[in-house]
Parts: structure tokens; sequence; C-alpha cells
């Protein structure tokens, strides 16, 4: 059974002064158990309020968020129902999510706690493993947040996440500002929690090289919509969507070859102004005619692969938008 | 000669407990229209080292060493005289831009307030500079944005912006903090490129900040790797790159995710995190976290040694035969 699928979610924003902006326009993604689904875009496509879409944090216009069997209904005023809890977030800049104040091993006992997950005198022990899961000192639970780098307080909120006992994680940039080393350790420790406790991780994350890694199954969103997914190595070897294959080319290789990689012309749009037809058009070095005018839909492509792109006709054989493209102008693609 | 000559250049900045350092005797050369990369993890003093070039460490900070910056001895310079040269000569950019644009200001009155204090150009003159400048680094409708704010710009503009700015009194060198950090790939490789064509098109010297390897492959010419206030190792990009002398180096690289690597495969992370400063060990700061160390890594502190183009500060030396 998928543990958490989201079906054609549509999340709008007011604007102040008025306008409303179409931040996520109809994504749909699911997530197994056991499974990393890493999910990339550019800053402002919607990756973060889809996140938010997905743990019930955001108002829906409309679409629907199923987690284990049962539908999402977004937070109210009273908090979030209780088993809810098996489905949790993790946010980007953990220092903004610890409690300075308190020292970790208290913050780690909340979960438990709230939810009464362990009897009370099982509850440091509890602390103590979860530290171990994370690969923290025991002793941590004594220290404050400060005391931490910033790979190990992004471990805190890791195993706060775990306290919950929770099935699937939501990861929203959870490597974004460590450096290498930190980012490499904590990328392991992600892959052999999922492993070792069957958990479904929604990877969230700017950095295609990083997903690229560690997910299973990775989803390219592009203002608001999901123009690709796949299994993270076809996808990697062979983008079927110019878009994914324009963020694959703009990643530098740190092997001293001295490649310049390719810049995408341009930036996100306004989401309160999308382009006609094919969002991604004005950006699309392959863009066509009838790319301005249709808006394509997410089809199925040969070898479980999704794309949507007038390059890429429903159940084509996978090829690259450069060789589609040429089929196209000799006039072999409607 | 070279155009920035640095020398046994050590920064100690206050601390809980005296002065700690922060820079440990680190020696370097940029030449004209060279890109000069320097990457380390954070805390390893590559933004401190830079920041004294320019005098403007916090206060109670303390320098030592020799710098020479086109003939002159920066360090000897009076507060007032380096000021000068560090707005006119001697231009940085930040990871952040929004941290060195003015949020109320205009462009045109951020771009021209430099021209017209430094080189004297008068309103006119200045504003025709500043489109110039605009364009440059390839901003569209120039005389549109001079009237714009900062908010009204993406991220990648602002960095654009802010290079710009930077550019305005024709600096000879360009010390870029981290330029690209905080901005997505697609628009990161722009950057990249722009830095590029300006070295090659004004023959500006740039030295580049970055703790990714993969930015400082694309444009450096050559590169030193800090270590908890020291340089490790340095040489050509594709000497330093291709094949890495140093554990560190080495295990830089290793930690990240390579297109080869398959998926279940997990990344080589090193052990532990970068001493603070403070608590640098004993010998070579690295040897906690060095697979290679040996009794005597614990004991010396290892000199960079240059041989052949590049230099490395390790002993052991475990990839010399490869």
């Amino acid at each position: 059974m998928t543990a958490l699928e989201l079906t054609d979610v549509v999340v709008d924003y007011e604007r102040r002064g008025g306008g409303r902006v179409r931040a996520v326009a109809g994504a749909s993604i699911s997530v197994e158990r056991g499974q990393i689904v890493g999910l990339v875009g550019e800053s402002g496509c919607g990756k973060s309020t889809f996140a938010r879409a997905a743990v019930g944090l955001v108002r829906m216009t409309s679409g629907s968020v199923v987690f284990e069997g049962r539908e999402i209904v977004p937070l109210a005023r009273r908090g979030r129902p209780r088993d809810l809890a098996r489905l949790q977030l993790v946010f980007q800049n953990p220092y903004a999510s610890l409690n300075p104040r308190r020292k970790v091993g208290s913050q780690l006992a909340d979960a438990l706690e709230t939810l009464d997950l362990v009897p009370v005198a099982g509850r440091p022990a509890r602390v103590r493993e979860l530290c171990e899961l994370v690969g923290l000192p025991p002793t941590a639970a004594d220290r404050f947040p400060h005391e931490f780098s910033g790979g190990q307080r992004q471990r805190i909120a890791i195993a706060r996440a775990l306290a919950a006992d929770p099935s699937v994680i939501v990861l929203d940039e959870p490597l974004a500002s460590l450096d290498a080393s930190a980012q490499a350790q904590l990328a392991n420790l992600l892959v052999s929690l999922s492993r070792e406790l069957g958990l479904g991780l929604l990877l969230i994350s700017h950095d295609l090289a990083i997903v690229h890694h560690v997910a299973d199954a990775v989803s390219v969103m592009y203002l608001g919509r999901m123009v690709e997914t796949g299994a993270t190595s076809r996808l990697w070897e062979q983008p079927l969507h110019p878009y994914s294959e324009s963020l694959i080319n703009a990643i530098p290789h740190p092997d001293g070859s001295g490649f310049l990689p390719n810049a995408l012309p341009g930036e996100v749009p306004d989401p309160g102004q999308p382009p006609s037809g094919c969002r991604f058009h004005p950006r699309c070095p392959y863009a066509f005619s009838r790319c301005s005018v249709d808006e394509p839909a997410l089809v199925a492509l040969a070898g479980g692969r999704t794309a949507a792109c007038w390059l890429q006709p429903e159940g084509a054989i996978a090829a690259s938008p450069a060789e589609r493209a040429r089929l196209v102008a000799g006039g072999d693609v409607q | 000669m070279s155009l920035l000559e640095v020398d046994g250049l050590r920064v100690l900045l206050p601390g809980a407990g005296g002065l700690l350092t922060v820079v440990d005797g680190v020696d370097y050369r940029v030449e004209e229209g060279e890109v000069f990369g320097v990457a380390g993890e954070s805390g390893s003093g590559k933004t401190m080292s830079m920041l004294a070039l320019l005098g403007v460490l916090p206060d109670g900070a303390a320098v030592e060493g020799h710098v020479s910056f086109d003939g002159r001895d920066l360090l000897a310079l009076a507060a007032a005289r380096r000021r000068e040269l560090a707005g006119r000569d001697l231009a940085m950019v930040f990871q952040d831009p929004m941290t060195s644009l003015h949020p109320m200001l205009t462009i045109g009155r951020q771009l021209t307030e430099h021209v017209r204090l430094h080189l004297g150009f008068d309103r006119r003159a200045a504003e025709s500079r500043a489109l110039e400048l605009l364009e440059q680094v390839r901003i569209p409708d120039g005389s549109e944005a001079l009237r714009a704010y900062p908010h009204q710009f993406s991220g990648g503009m602002r960095q654009r912006i802010a290079i710009a700015i930077a550019l305005a009194c024709r600096p000879k060198l360009l010390i870029a903090d981290e330029p690209t950090t905080a901005l997505d790939v697609t628009v990161q490789a722009g950057i990249l490129r722009l830095l590029d064509r300006l070295r090659r098109e004004n023959d500006l010297a740039v030295i580049l900040i970055t703790h990714d390897l993969g930015v400082m492959s694309a444009i450096a010419d050559r590169v030193s790797i800090f270590y908890a206030g020291r340089v490790v190792e340095s040489g050509s990009r594709a000497d330093v790159l291709r094949l890495p002398r140093h554990p560190y180096t080495r295990a830089l690289l290793d930690a990240l995710p390579h297109p080869e690597l398959r998926g279940n495969q997990p990344l080589v992370a090193i052990p532990g995190s970068p001493p603070s400063p403070g608590n640098i060990p004993p010998g070579c700061a690295f040897h906690p976290r060095c697979a290679f160390a040996r009794d005597d890594c614990r004991l010396h502190v290892p000199e960079l040694v240059a041989r052949n183009g590049r230099a490395l500060a390790c002993p052991v030396d475990p990839f010399a035969a490869e």
C-alpha cells in the first residue's frame, strides 16, 4: 500500500493587495514505505508549498492527500489529529525549529510524552536510543542545540521526527547549508534509516546531485507542476523533459576539467502570471509553435517514465529532447 | 611580481579566552586575469583571511604577516588609505547580495555612488558608467533597472548587481566569497560564466572562495585547500582536483555525490567535524580525521612543501605514487 499519496494538489495563496497566486497547480506524487522519493526544482517552483500540503500544513484549493489510507484534512485550530503523528516534517534550518533554551533530551522526550508512546520509566532509554539511531553520542541528550554543528543539529531534528514513530518523513531541503562532508554523512544516514526502519522519505531539494545519490525515484517540478518523474538513475542518465535536462547540465563537475556548466536563461516566472501553454516554453531551448499555445499533460512513456512535454508523445520510447526535436523539425511528431 | 602576494598571513580574533588564531600562516600569489580558488569547510579561515586584506575584521582582531597588492604593502597602509584602495582597486562580493545592497536605495544610486566618490565622475558620467556596468553583467533594461530597488530583482539578478557595483571603479582584484552558494544551479552557472568572462575581457583577477569543489573546478586556474586556518594543498586546478595528494582534499572529493556512483553505495563522509579555532588539534590539524595519520602527525605541524608547481602539507603523502 502506498504510504503517502498526493493527487492533483492545487494550492492558492492570496497576495497582499489582492490577486491570487497558484503556487501548486495540480501536482501528484506517491511515497511507499522504505522508499526515498526526491522532489527537485528551482526556488520558487512550489516545492516547499507542496511539502507543506503533504503534511496538512496548508489548505488545498483542490486535490487530495491520503496518508496510510486516510485522507488528510488541513491543520485546524486545535492541532493535528493523533494518527497524523506518523507523518513527520523536517525543515531546512534545524536551528529555527529547535528550542535553543531546552536540552536536546527533553525536546526529544516531548513527542514520547505527547503521544504516550513509551511508559514514563522507559523514556530516558528511548531518548538515548533515538540519539544513537541518528549517530549522536548518548550524552547529546544533556546538551543544548547551540553546542552542536549544523549537521548534528539536523540529526537532532531528524531524531525528534523519529520519536513520533513515523512511517513517512517529509524533509524540506534537509541538506542545504551543510558542508560537503556533513552533507554526505546526513545523506548516508537518511538512506540507512529508510532501509532499516522501512521509512518512506519525501526529500525536497534543489540539489539534484545529492538527490541522484539517495533517492529511488525522482519528480521534477516546474512552476507548480510535475514535468517529469521516473527512477532516479534513468532520469539522470537520460532526462526526457528539457527542464530536467537543463537542471542536470547546470551541475558543475568537481573533476578539475574546467567544465563550465550551462546556465538556463531567465528565471522561474511569477506563479501569479504563468506563461501560456507549457509553463517552461519561454526558457526552453526546444520550444516550437505548439508549446506556447497548449499545455502538455504528464503522460506515461515507455519504460515506466512520465513527462509533460510535446516532444514526448504518450507511450513513446525514451529519447532525449534533442533527438525528439529533430523529429519534430522533420514533421514526424504532431 | 604578482598582483597579490600574501606571505605568512596570520589572523587572530578575540574569543572567550583571549585571542584565537583563525588563520595560521598562509602564503599565496594571485596573478592578473587569474581566478584563484580557495576551498575548505566552514570555519577553515577562508573568509577571515580575505577580510584581513580589506581591513574589515571585527574589533580587537590582530593581523600578522606581509601582504603586497599591486606593489603596495597593504597591511602597513593607514586605515583610511586602505579603505580608499578597498573601494577602488580591490572589491569584494558576498554570498548574500542583500547584505551589501542597501534595501532602500535605488540600484542607480548604489551604482553611481562609488564612481562619484572614488573617480570624481559627475552625475551624467556616473550614470552612463552605471548603464555600461549593468550591460556588462547582463541586466536587461538598464535605464529601468537604475530606478528600481534591490527587492524587485531575483537572487541571481541581485548578485549580478552586486558584482556590477564591485566592478564600478575597475578593480584589479575581485574577491568573491561564496558568490553562488545561495543560488539555484541554473542561476549559479550564469554567475560562473559571468566571472569567467570578466576575467578574460577585463583581465580581472578573481579570488573565488567556495566550499563547493564543483564551482571551483568550473573557473579556477589555481586552487588552495584550507583546513583549520592553514593551506594543506595548492596547485593547478587540474592537478589538485584530478590527482589530490592531501588526504583532506581527497576526502572532500570523495564526500561529493558523483554521477558514476550508483545508489545504495554510500558516500564517503569524513568522520567527525572540522575543529573550531581554539580547539585546533596539535600536530597536523587534520590528523584526528585522517585515515593515514602516523605518530609524527600528532606531534609536528607539517610544512607546506612546494614541488613541481604544487604544494603539499603532508609528510605521509599517501597518494604520491598514483
